[in-house]
C-alpha cells in the first residue's frame, strides 16, 4: 500500500523509536511531505572516482587494502553555502542531507524530482530503500545533460516514495545489510561478492573444458 | 651600490616576489582570518624592503654593511614567514574535514570565548594544540585520528590555553591570593638550592595553566572531559608520572572530578557507571609517595591552587553543562545512539552537542562492560564517532533554518 500524506505523518508519530519512520531533519515539513512522497535535500559529502591514480576500476579484483584505503576514490566536504559543479558525464556519489530510519514494515524507493531530471541530472539509480534500513541514503549522481550542472548541498534534488506492508518483514536490512548505518556517501562494497565471482569463472572454465572435450575431431 | 648589497637586495626582492605569488593562491573560505594577519605582516616586509632599498644608495662602507644585515634579517623575517605560510596555506578553505566536526570546533569557540571566531584548522602532529598567533587561532587536530569527536573535549582544554593567554593578569592576582598557602607548602618542601627554586617557579605555572585548561574543559564537556582525559592520560605511568609542563594524572582527575561535582554531574555519573567514577576517584585520591621534595612540592601546590584555578574558569566560562538543563536530553540521546538512531530532533539547549556526546560515550562504555578497561576503546569506535558528527551536523542545520525562519 502506498503511503499517501497521512499515512507518513502517522508513521513518523509513531511512538517506539523501532518503530517509527524517521526522515529527520525535515527542515521545511509542510513543503518536503507532497501527497505521496517525502522530498530529500542534497547533502554535504560527496566521492568521486580518482579517475587519475588508476588505470580501471575492477573491484571484484582489487586490491583489498587499496579499497580500505579509499584509493579508488576522494572524498570532498561542501559545506551549505558551498556548491560543487557536476559536468556532463560526470558520475559523483553523494547522500541525502536527511538520516533516514525505515520501520520493519515500510520499504521505499528514490527517485530523482523531475524539475532536475529535466536539467539531465539523475539522482539515484540504485532506488529501494528496506524495511529497517538506518543511515544517510547514497545518491548516484549524473549529469547527463550537456551543460555543467551547479549542486548545492541542502537543495531537494530527490524524493522517497513509501510503501507499507500489511505485516513486518521477518528479515529486516538492519539484520542483513552491507551498509549499516552510512553517514554518508558509500562507495560499492562489492568485495565481499569475490567468492560468488571466483565461482562464476569456475564454472566458466568447467564450460569451456567440456567445449574443448565436444570439439569433434577433423579428418581428412 | 656595493656589490653584497646588491646581492642581499637581489636575494630579498626574488624570495619577496615568490612569497607573494604563494599568497596569491590561498584561496577563501574557512580560516581566511588567519592568512588576513598574515598578509598584513607579509605587507610589512614588503614595505621595510622598499625603505631599505631607497637607502641602499648611500656610499659610506658603514652604511652598507647596515643594509647588508637588515637585508639579512628581512631575509630571515621572511623564510619564517614564508614557512608558516607553506605550513598553512592548504588549511583555508579545506574541503576534507566533516561539516559536523567543523561545527563543533566553532561550537568550542563559542563556548569558551562567547563570540564567534574563524579559527584556521590544521591537521598535522600527534597531539592537538591550540595556538593564538596575531589575530587568528590555529587548532590542530592530530593527523592520527582527526575527525576522532569522542576525544574533542580534549580539543577544549587545547583552546583553553588560547584563553589563559589572554587572562593573564587576572591568573595573578589568582597567584597573589594563594601565595600564603604557597609559602606553606614550600616550608614542608624546601628547595634543594637556588636552581630548584627557580625551576619550580618556572614549572608551577606551567601545571596551573595545564590545570586552568582542565577545569575549563570539564565545565564546558562536562563528564566527557573526564572519560576522554582518561582515556589519554591513564598509561602505564598513571600513577606519579608527571611531566614537565603537565601535572601527574591523579592531580588532573582531582580537579575535574571537583569540578563535575561543583556542577552537579557526579551523582549522575556515580549512578549511570559506578565503577568508572569510584576508579576515577581513587585515582585522584592518591598522594605522592617518592623522595622527590620537588614533585612533592608541586603536587601539593596544585592541590592548593585548585580551588582558585576552578572559581577563575567558572567566572570566564559561565554557560557550564549542568545536570539540571542537560540530564534528560543525555539519556534520550543515549536510547536514540543505543538503537542507531540519530538524536537529531532532541529539544536544542545551550549545550546540546556535549549531551549527544556524553550519551555517546555512555553507549560505548555500557557496550563494553562499564568497567575502568572499557575506556581505551571507546574513542576508536569509528561508526560511533561518524554517528556523532552527523547527529552535530544535522541538528545544527535544522537549529539555524528553524532560526533563519523564525526572522
Amino acid at each position: 500500500m502506498t503511503l499517501l500524506t497521512e499515512g507518513i505523518n502517522a508513521a513518523m508519530a509513531r511512538h517506539k523509536l523501532n518503530e517509527r519512520l524517521i526522515i529527520s531533519p525535515l527542515l521545511d515539513r509542510e513543503q518536503q511531505i507532497g501527497p505521496g512522497t517525502v522530498d530529500l535535500r542534497l547533502g554535504t559529502e560527496f566521492l568521486e572516482f580518482n579517475r587519475s591514480g588508476r588505470a580501471i576500476l575492477d573491484v571484484l579484483n582489487a586490491d583489498d587494502s587499496a579499497l580500505r584505503r579509499g584509493a579508488y576514490e576522494r572524498r570532498t566536504v561542501v559545506p551549505l553555502g558551498g556548491q560543487l559543479a557536476l559536468h556532463p558525464g560526470q558520475f559523483i556519489l553523494g547522500s541525502t542531507l536527511e538520516f533516514v530510519s525505515m520501520p520493519s514494515d515500510i520499504s521505499g524507493q528514490v527517485v530523482s524530482r523531475s524539475s532536475w531530471g529535466r536539467l539531465g541530472l539523475l539522482v539515484a539509480t540504485a532506488v529501494v530503500v528496506q524495511p529497517g534500513y538506518k543511515g544517510v541514503l547514497t545518491l548516484e549522481l549524473v549529469n547527463t545533460g550537456g551543460v555543467p550542472i551547479v549542486l548545492r548541498p541542502g537543495t531537494r534534488v530527490a524524493q522517497i516514495q513509501l510503501w507499507q506492508a500489511d505485516k513486518a518483514a521477518s528479515s529486516s536490512y538492519a539484520a542483513h545489510g552491507k551498509y549499516q548505518v552510512p553517514v554518508g556517501p558509500e562507495a560499492a562494497k562489492l568485495a565481499g561478492e569475490r567468492a560468488e565471482a571466483s565461482k562464476l569463472a569456475d564454472i566458466g572454465s568447467f564450460v569451456a573444458h567440456l567445449n574443448e572435450e565436444a570439439e569433434p575431431t577433423h579428418s581428412t | 651600490m656595493d656589490d653584497h648589497v646588491a646581492f642581499a637586495l637581489a636575494a630579498l626582492s626574488s624570495e619577496i616576489e615568490a612569497a607573494g605569488a604563494r599568497h596569491d593562491e590561498v584561496t577563501g573560505g574557512m580560516g581566511e582570518r588567519f592568512f588576513v594577519a598574515f598578509r598584513a605582516d607579509f605587507e610589512d616586509i614588503r614595505q621595510k624592503f622598499t625603505e631599505l632599498s631607497a637607502t641602499s644608495a648611500a656610499t659610506s662602507e658603514k652604511r652598507a654593511l647596515s643594509v647588508e644585515r637588515s637585508a639579512a634579517s628581512l631575509l630571515d623575517r621572511l623564510r619564517t614567514h614564508d614557512a608558516m605560510v607553506a605550513e598553512f596555506a592548504a588549511d583555508v578553505g579545506r574541503e576534507d574535514l566533516p561539516v559536523g566536526y567543523l561545527m563543533l570546533i566553532d561550537k568550542i569557540f563559542a563556548d569558551v570565548f562567547e563570540s564567534p571566531i574563524d579559527p584556521l584548522v590544521h591537521v598535522a602532529n600527534a597531539e592537538g594544540y591550540s595556538i593564538s598567533s596575531g589575530s587568528g587561532i590555529i587548532v590542530n587536530l592530530p593527523a592520527v585520528d582527526p575527525t576522532n569527536v569522542l576525544l574533542s573535549p580534549i580539543l577544549v582544554h587545547e583552546v583553553g590555553h588560547v584563553l589563559f593567554g589572554r587572562i593573564t593578569s587576572q591568573y595573578n592576582e589568582n597567584q597573589h591570593a594563594n601565595a600564603s598557602a604557597l609559602a606553606a607548602v614550600a616550608v614542608k618542601y624546601p628547595a634543594n638550592d637556588r636552581k630548584d627554586e627557580a625551576e619550580r617557579e618556572a614549572q608551577l605555572p606551567l601545571w596551573a595553566e595545564e590545570l586552568f585548561c582542565d577545569a575549563v574543559a570539564a565545565l564546558i564537556a562536562g563528564p566527557s572531559f573526564l572519560l576522554a582525559l582518561c582515556s589519554r592520560i591513564v598509561g602505564t605511568n598513571w600513577n606519579w608520572y608527571a611531566g614537565q609542563d603537565h601535572p601527574p594524572p591523579a592531580i588532573r582527575l582531582h580537579l575535574v572530578i571537583r569540578v563535575l561535582d561543583a556542577i552537579g554531574w557526579l551523582p549522575h555519573m556515580e549512578k549511570a557507571a559506578p565503577a568508572i567514577v569510584s576508579w576515577a576517584k581513587e585515582i585522584a585520591s592518591r598522594s605522592a609517595t617518592v623522595e622527590d621534595n620537588r614533585l612533592n612540592f608541586l603536587c601539593e601546590a596544585a592541590l592548593a591552587l585548585e580551588a582558585g584555578i576552578i572559581d577563575l574558569a567558572h567566572n570566564l566560562i559561565p554557560t557550564a553543562l549542568r545536570p539540571e538543563s542537560s540530564a534528560r536530553n543525555v539519556l534520550e540521546a543515549a536510547r536514540h545512539f543505543r538503537q542507531s538512531v540519530l538524536p537529531i530532533e532532541l529539544p536544542r539547549s545551550a549545550g546540546v552537542e556535549w549531551e549527544f556526546l556524553l550519551g555517546a560515550w555512555l553507549v560505548a562504555l555500557e557496550d563494553r562492560g562499564l568497567i575502568p578497561s572499557s575506556i581505551p576503546a571507546v574513542p576508536f569506535d569509528k561508526e560511533l564517532n561518524g554517528l556523532l558528527i552527523k547527529t552535530i551536523e544535522l541538528s545544527r542545520i535544522a537549529e539555524l533554518w528553524s532560526n533563519d525562519s523564525s526572522h
